[in-house]
């Protein structure tokens, strides 16, 4: 049952981050600069934020209500002739999806603000540092829980815009900062970034796929006249059925999907991410890890149920449409799911390497839902597999939040410590910080989804859901995936903590490596406890969850929150399992890879191939952003050619027919006179005979 | 009451040829002959105030019909008046240092006297008079000056000058020849019986030809294409002080009549041919003396080319009106506009005109003169800024208005003539700009003499405060001399 | 809705009066008079709340002059739903532009004086810049063509004369350059309004009914000239805003202006020929704009991703920020050519984005022409963040404008001119949604490249020139620039008055058989 929430007030949830923003920014002003306050003001508004909506999530969880808080005004309210007002309200929608998201990122914001408090201690743009994540917190509660879809975008522009500017934040590019082997090319282009690069990168990727959101929501808009979330999706029969009839259904749907293609880094949106590492390593746990990254799969979990159900009442044709767009991107999920995995093998950069991981895992989740929409051509009989698949996405997503999160904060303190990025130049570490070194272990387990932590049962749960579609190709696909992420994960683990560095530099560092101080072990020591808790108490967070999806908009069965442990479940997981113990194997028995690839050409190659991300970064250089530069370069040439008209041909030709007619018979008394008279006969002969006298 | 108004009228026009005919007599004393000017000038000032008076109550007749003020040759007249003005208060003891001083002081009010009845000449006879008294009047004038330039000018000036006098009667014998009788009365040409249509040409063509004539003759005045070959000589190498007076006052009186002629002429079945053969010379106009003035920069030869194509400009909106005043009485409003246009458009040309090329006479005709004049006298950089500015037709200068309403009856009769002025006065932006650019870029400029700034001062004055208010004057302009 | 008192007329001779006042002063007290410059133009700001509180169509002058048997109609100054934002932008930018000029103009005049040169003293800029303020208002306010005229070529003298005294570079030839050629345009735009005027027998787009201002309607009048006429205002017009093909004069012009008077040429005054089009085009020649419609949307693109990439070549800071105007009026006019209600709505939210943004821009490069000796070679720029925090932060904020991010106003326009695009061509079919999304791809694409890749150039990555130890002082210089930014959030926040106001004009228009 829907009610509006009064104790709600309209959106407090994202409103007290942005108003702590705003007071930041005005203290800025006032020329207020202590570190303190703006870590407290950070820290606090975001607790409030989370304590608030677990309220929600409470509220929508346990009393089954879905708050639907609309303020009493609107925001934009415009009347046009011809067509339907357009009013764009002020409020919240929170069902089941929205409330879980709300609670996960608020929850992970605030465990990440505390951690960056002692990890930017002393660093010279902190201030700005917590305007943008508290900023950023406001806009990603806001992109979850809005009404609207302007509301929704203008939230995702604002997570983009904090994004650039935190990737951005050492904008000052010194090397340390860089991402990538300095001096390496890929098909004679760079494969480094600096800092305000990337920022740029990351913001160009992300609009284009926004521009394709905004024209989607036009669209939306002028044919549904609404643009609130629930409206689109009451009437969404009607407006898809509309489309269908026009042949537009799955270039709309697609285009206005393009946004959350871009936003979770999906080929061919995905070079960004990876460069996004350059940002202080809490911003890639939070932004480019946890939440951000997440709007692009909270997008698709929140539409692919309206989607189907809307196409299955639009009828034949609109499925037909609909099934095509969800195999585009169950596609596009599937690949860079794998090429992202077999990316992550080859790496040798910390983050990086989780960079790759988190692109792969958001491809897993995209898949499921979009494999669950796969059927929507059965119409009614696989509304099951619709939600089912909403669910397993869902899964994946949380689980995947608290375990990479845990991940890269660890990535920081082994940044810190190690002084490098480099995977190389650390070493033992499981000598030096137990504790860190379990909460590796959980978190990197639970990425390799071994039981019995959460991510064992969400991969299971997409697994499952790829598989009842039908589609082997993205079954095997999916399969293969979870190979390439157990080999890689296993290998981190161990290069890290348990062999000694390639290059020993790293130990003889002033001060030798050495368990990370409370403020920042006690995040990431909760968040891998949680991997593991989560995992162990499934059963009442799968049903709680499945709960949770039952109360979602157009979600019209509960799904089943159990993965069936069959035999291909355990034969798969026991593989994974032979997988890993091989590459810790191979570690501890210090099989050198490199000289390996090195010295066959094949294996080099390969090797290259992986390691410059298959080469696509050049590509999309040379195809993009080298063919724009030269057409600006030849625009310039135009423009000069223009201007050379206008302020050189022409003046100059003025100049000399006004010289010629200033010379004509100048002086001379008789030619003046002769002229005279001739042209008078002149004109009088023109005269006459024009007028037909002669 | 009006016919008193009328007496006193007359009065003061004979005042203004006495102080003419008395200037002389002062010999050397040249502030008495030069006093004698002012008087004669405020004489017809006064006579023109009346005139307008009256002739907005209706067209005034006088000598028996054979000159008839309408609201169209009074405002005209008054222009001339408030020039002439300028005109000595800028050059006035200069002119004494020429050897035949107390000629000039005696030919400014013998001017006005003539143009009184060139304005207003509703007769051939009439025009043939005082056109040879005022042409004769600006030879001298322009021959003032003791400098060779000015002498080498004159010369030209007159042989052409003789030239175009005989087309004045050749047109004046058509005329009469029309009309089938020693009637020399400028009339709408309509076949007044066929029969009385003599000659191979018959009617239209003898009428046509008397068109061409009396195009031919004034053409010459104004410096219309094709009959405009002198000008650049006599304009841009004689002395800028003298050149001042017949290219700002005495050409008036030929605007004027070439309006009327042409329009009065034109109000019959030939509206049309006329109109467009108008167009067509306003157009070659207006073009060939934008484009010679383009590049040039000799402060004078601009002001000379800029001169002819505001005849140009003029004539778009004379063409109009011929064309108005042959479509019948629906356009009679319009027709109304376009005489208004005409009229203020050609004050504030002679506004504009008369204290510039006092300046030119006065501190260079080249560019480079100019230059810096903002440091050295600003009052009459600005002052000449504002002036050129009214001459651009920028708002809101008088001469905006002029080209305005112009171009709005140009725009009436053809788009693309109002198209073709439009465009040109744009490109006129070009040469305008670099002048005042000169005057008011800084830098050590010349001395522009306290007369000479007062001119200019006062003329800005004028088109300013005439500007602000010259839209208004359009309403009580109801009447113009049409005959029938 | 006639308002009490005349204060229209006031808020236009109130500048002027003060800048006569200061050019009489010369150089004394200028701190004065340029804080009672922008006092007097923050009236109008004060007449638009006001406008807009009383909820009325539109508010009029008392005075107003009747010259119908002068064949001109009549002259009212007044304000309704369509000339409300820009009125609103212009109020806001000179009014602080004008405190800006303070510290930069005197900066500008002892470098010029201690080059040798004798520039007019400061009291001369503030009246000039008063009058074009003033002028520019006029426009806006106008509800005649031939007023519109009049205070166009105000507008046009006094910046010529700004550029010609204070302008950088070869100042003379540029400043003719821009006297020319913007001259040009405005009578090509006068030969179709007289035709207008002459056939209709009167020059009026906004007629006094009862108390309210009303559009007059389309031009029936003009029978088949009207595609004559409205091509004559087309060009015009698009001279003046500088669209592709005549916009040699912009980047000159813009470039080398004294940089207050940059910063209202290239938002203001090139974006008030793009009112006009909504204005006199749209209202006067419906079916023709709507015969035009594909060819003016692909001029539009044109100029967009033309004017966006050769920014990108720019080595000079305001060189690049004159070719991002003539990319913004690509914007305006395709908002207009979608012929949409909200496409226009779009684009005259992108006058008043743009008017915050390029405003913000511009003064930013005048904060380092002033305070990094002239630099403005983006060559040696890179690493000012760090010495302008809020400096870099505003020009990000001017960026996020252009590009339309949110929280600035920019987001507004960006949306409702992608709606007017989308309504007009994109929902025919397969080929046209994919074709439309390519180019808004392409152009917004463009406009986030320059603009952000601009940002990194001047402001990220290590300092390229030795600035010595310079910092940043907080200072009515800057403080200014705060005020113009505050007021571009405050309209972020409330856009609705804007938008339904132009909603309300449209209203009216297609009352009148208009098309959309």
């Amino acid at each position: 049952m829907i009610v509006s929430a009064p104790w709600y007030g309209w959106s407090s949830i994202w409103l007290l981050p942005f108003a702590a923003a705003a007071a930041m920014a005005i203290a800025w002003l006032l020329g207020v600069r202590r570190e303190r306050f703006y870590g407290l003001m950070s820290v606090l508004s975001i607790l409030a934020s989370a304590i608030v909506s677990t309220f929600a999530l409470y509220y929508v969880l346990a009393l089954h209500e879905t708050i639907d808080a609309v303020s009493r005004w609107n925001w934009v309210s415009i009347d046009v002739v011809g067509s339907a007002p357009l009013t764009i309200g002020v409020g919240s929608y929170l069902d089941g999806l929205g409330a879980i998201m709300a609670v996960i990122v608020s929850w992970l914001s605030f465990l990440i603000a505390v951690y960056s408090l002692e990890y930017m201690k002393g660093d010279w743009g902190v201030q700005r540092y917590f305007f943008f994540i508290t900023f950023f917190v406001g806009s990603m509660l806001l992109l979850v829980t809005a009404e609207n879809l302007v509301l929704m975008f203008i939230g995702w522009e604002g997570t983009g815009l904090a994004s650039y500017a935190l990737i951005g934040h050492w904008y000052t590019d010194e090397e340390d900062k860089w991402v990538g082997v300095p001096g390496r090319k890929a098909l004679g282009l760079p494969m480094y970034f600096e800092p305000s690069n990337s920022g740029v990168r990351a913001l160009m990727f992300t609009r284009l796929g926004d521009v394709g959101f905004l024209v989607g929501i036009s669209a939306l808009f002028l044919v549904a006249h609404t643009f609130s979330i629930p409206g689109l999706a009451a009437s969404a029969g009607t407006w898809m059925g509309y489309l269908a009839n026009k042949d537009v259904l799955a270039a709309v749907l697609f285009i206005f999907t393009l946004g959350a293609l871009a936003k979770s880094a999906q080929f061919p949106f995905h070079e960004w991410l990876v460069t996004a590492m350059t940002g202080p390593t809490p911003v890639s746990a939070l932004i480019h890890a946890a939440t951000m990254v997440k709007a692009g799969v909270y997008f698709v979990l929140r539409f692919a149920p309206i989607f189907f159900v809307g196409a299955i009442a639009a009828g034949l044709a609109a499925e037909a449409q609909s099934q095509v767009y969800f195999g585009i991107v169950a596609a596009l999920a599937a690949l860079t799911a794998f090429m992202m995995a077999t990316m992550a093998v080859v790496n040798n950069e910390f983050k990086l390497i989780l960079a790759y991981s988190t692109a792969s895992q958001l491809g897993y989740m995209i898949l499921a839902a979009a494999a669950g929409g796969l059927l929507v051509t059965q119409g009614q009989a696989a509304l099951a597999a619709m939600d089912q698949g909403v669910f397993a996405g869902l899964a994946q997503l949380m689980s995947h939040a608290v375990f990479k999160a845990s991940l890269f904060l660890i990535a920081g303190w082994a940044l810190h410590v190690a002084e490098s990025r480099f995977i190389d130049d650390m070493g033992d570490y499981a000598k030096y910080m137990k504790a860190t070194a379990v909460a590796m272990w959980l978190s990197g387990l639970s990425l390799a989804a071994i039981p019995p932590l959460s991510g064992f049962f969400s991969k299971e749960l997409v697994l499952e859901s790829v598989a009842q579609t039908g589609y082997a190709a993205l079954y095997l696909v999916a399969v293969v995936t979870a190979f390439f992420t157990v080999a890689y994960v296993t290998r981190l683990t161990i290069r890290v903590f348990h062999v000694p560095a390639y290059h020993g530099h790293a130990h003889e560092g002033g001060h030798g490596p050495h368990e990370a101080p409370p403020l920042m072990l006690i995040p990431y020591a909760v968040l891998a406890l949680g991997a593991l808790l989560l995992g162990v108490f499934w059963p009442i967070v799968g049903s709680y969850l499945a709960q949770g999806v039952r109360d979602t908009i157009s979600v019209l069965t509960t799904p089943v929150f159990m993965p069936s442990i069959d035999l291909t479940t355990i034969a798969i997981t026991s593989l994974l399992a032979v997988d890993m113990l091989l590459v810790v194997a191979a570690y501890l028995r210090r099989i050198d890879f490199m000289s390996a690839v090195r010295s066959s050409r094949l294996l080099s190659g390969i090797h290259s191939f992986l390691f410059d991300r298959w080469y696509l970064n050049s590509i999309i250089y040379y195809a993009f952003v080298y063919s724009f530069i030269g057409l600006s370069w030849v625009l310039h040439a135009v423009d000069h050619g223009i201007d050379v008209f206008y302020h050189g041909v022409l003046p100059s030709f003025a100049g000399w027919s006004s010289a010629l007619l200033r010379r004509t018979f100048r002086g001379r008394t008789d030619y003046t006179i002769a002229m005279y008279m001739s042209f008078i006969g002149a004109l009088a002969v023109v005269v006459l005979v024009v007028w037909g006298v002669l | 009451m009006a016919s008193a108004l009328v007496d006193l009228m007359q009065a003061m026009i004979y005042l203004t040829l006495a102080t003419g005919l008395a200037a002389p007599l002062a010999g050397r004393r040249w502030r008495a002959s030069l006093s004698l000017a002012f008087l004669g000038a405020l004489a017809f000032l006064g006579a023109s105030t009346i005139s307008v008076y009256l002739s907005f109550g209706g067209v005034v007749m006088l000598y028996g019909g054979l000159v008839a003020q309408d609201p169209f040759s009074s405002l005209i007249m008054l222009g001339a008046a408030v020039s002439s003005i300028l005109l000595l208060i800028a050059v006035g003891p200069d002119a004494a240092r020429w050897s035949s001083s107390p000629a000039a002081f005696s030919l400014v009010p013998l001017v006005l006297f003539g143009i009184f009845f060139l304005a207003g000449a509703t007769d051939a006879l009439v025009v043939i008079a005082t056109w040879l008294m005022v042409s004769v009047a600006s030879y001298v004038f322009i021959a003032l000056p003791d400098d060779a330039g000015s002498r080498a000018a004159s010369v030209r000036y007159v042989m052409v000058g003789m030239v175009a006098t005989l087309f004045v009667i050749a047109w004046a014998a058509l005329m009469s020849a029309l009309q089938g009788a020693s009637a020399f009365s400028i009339m709408p040409l309509e076949p007044t019986g066929a029969s009385s249509a003599p000659g191979p040409l018959g009617f239209n063509g003898l009428a046509l030809a008397a068109v061409v004539a009396a195009l031919a003759a004034l053409g010459f005045k104004l410096g219309l294409f094709p009959f405009h070959w002198w000008l650049p000589n006599v304009y841009g190498r004689a002395d800028g002080r003298v050149v001042s007076f017949v290219a700002g006052v005495a050409k008036l009186g030929f605007i004027a009549i070439i309006a009327r002629i042409v329009i009065v002429e034109a109000s019959g079945p030939l509206s049309l041919p006329i109109a467009i053969t108008a167009a067509l010379i306003a157009a070659f106009t207006m073009i060939y003396g934008n484009i010679a003035a383009l590049s040039s920069r000799n402060f004078q030869m601009i002001l000379s080319y800029s001169s002819m194509a505001q005849v140009g400009y003029i004539m778009t909106a004379i063409a109009a009106a011929a064309y108005f005043a042959g479509a019948g009485p629906s356009y009679h409003s319009l027709l109304i506009m376009s005489y208004y246009a005409v009229a203020i458009q050609a004050i504030a040309y002679s506004f504009a005109k008369v204290p510039l090329f006092a300046l030119a006479g006065e501190s260079g005709r080249e560019l480079s003169d100019l230059r810096g004049m903002i440091t050295s006298s600003p009052a009459a950089a600005v002052a000449s800024s504002v002036l050129l500015l009214s001459l651009l037709g920028l708002p809101p200068f008088l001469g905006f208005w002029g080209k305005l309403y112009m171009f709005m009856a140009a725009a009436g009769f053809a788009l693309w003539l109002a198209v073709l002025a439009l465009v040109n006065s744009g490109i006129s932006a070009f040469y305008y700009a670099i002048v005042i650019r000169n005057m008011l870029a800084k830098g050590e400029g010349p001395t522009v003499g306290r007369r000479y700034t007062a001119s200019l001062v006062l003329g800005a004055v004028a088109v300013i405060a005439v500007g602000v208010i010259a839209p208004l004057i359009l309403g009580y302009l109801t009447a113009v001399f049409l005959p029938r | 809705m006639i308002a009490s008192v005349p204060v229209f007329w006031i808020s236009i001779a109130l500048p002027i009066v003060i800048g006569i006042a200061a050019w009489l002063s010369g150089d004394r007290w200028r701190r004065g008079y340029s804080y009672a410059s922008a006092l007097s133009l923050l009236i109008p700001l004060g007449i638009v709340i006001y406008f807009y509180a009383s909820g009325a169509s539109s508010l009029v002058d008392p005075i107003g002059f009747d010259l119908t048997s002068y064949r001109i109609g009549h002259m009212f100054l007044g304000v309704d739903g369509l000339s409300a934002p820009v009125v609103l932008a212009l109020s806001i930018v000179t009014a602080f532009v004008s405190i800006y000029g303070l510290k930069y103009m005197d900066h500008r005049i002892e470098e010029m004086r201690s080059a040798g040169e004798t520039p007019p003293d400061y009291g001369t800029y503030q009246f000039l810049y008063n009058v074009f303020a003033a002028t520019m208002l006029g426009v806006a306010f106008a509800t005649n063509l031939v007023e519109f005229y009049v205070f166009l070529e105000g507008t046009l003298i006094s910046s010529f004369l700004l550029i010609m005294y204070y302008g950088y570079g070869e100042r003379l030839r540029i400043s003719m350059l821009y006297f020319v050629w913007t001259h040009i345009g405005a009578v090509t735009f006068l030969a179709g309004a007289l035709y207008y005027g002459v056939i209709t027998g009167a020059f009026d787009y906004l007629k006094l009914v009862g108390t309210d201002l009303v559009p007059v309607g389309p031009a029936t009048a003009l029978g088949s000239m009207a595609v004559f006429v409205a091509l004559l205002m087309f060009v015009g017009l698009a001279v003046k805003m500088a669209l592709f093909g005549v916009h040699m004069w912009l980047p000159y012009a813009h470039a080398e202006a004294p940089t207050p008077i940059s910063a209202l040429l290239s938002p203001n005054l090139i974006g008030l020929a793009g009112y006009a089009m909504a204005r006199f085009l749209v209202q006067y020649f419906p079916l023709i704009m709507e015969s035009w419609r594909p060819y003016l949307m692909g001029l539009a693109f044109l100029t967009i991703t033309y004017a966006g990439l050769n920014a990108l070549r720019q080595t000079d800071f305001k060189r690049l920020l004159a070719y991002s105007s003539v990319s913004q009026m690509g914007y305006m006019l395709l908002g207009i050519a979608t012929l949409t209600q909200y496409g226009l709505i779009g684009s005259m939210l992108i006058y008043a984005s743009h008017a915050v943004g390029k405003s913000l821009l511009f003064m930013t490069a005048g904060v380092f022409i002033v305070e990094a000796h002239n630099l403005r070679d983006m060559r040696k720029m890179g690493g000012l963040a760090r010495r302008y925090p809020l400096v870099a932060a505003l020009a990000l904020f001017g960026f996020m404008n252009l590009s339309g991010l949110p929280p600035a106003l920019g987001f507004w326009s960006e949306l409702f001119i992608v709606l007017g695009a989308v309504q007009a061509y994109a929902m025919q079919g397969l080929g046209y949604m994919v074709g439309m999304t390519a180019l808004l791809m392409l152009a917004l694409g463009v406009t986030a490249a320059y603009s952000f890749v601009t940002m990194r150039r001047i402001f990220y990555g290590q300092p390229r020139s030795d600035l010595g130890s310079l910092r940043e002082a907080v200072d009515p210089f800057k403080l200014s620039m705060v005020a113009i930014a505050i007021a571009g959030f405050a309209m972020f926040i409330l856009v609705n008055p804007m938008a339904s106001g132009v909603a309300g004009w449209l209203k009216l228009i297609l009352g009148l058989g208009g098309v959309a």
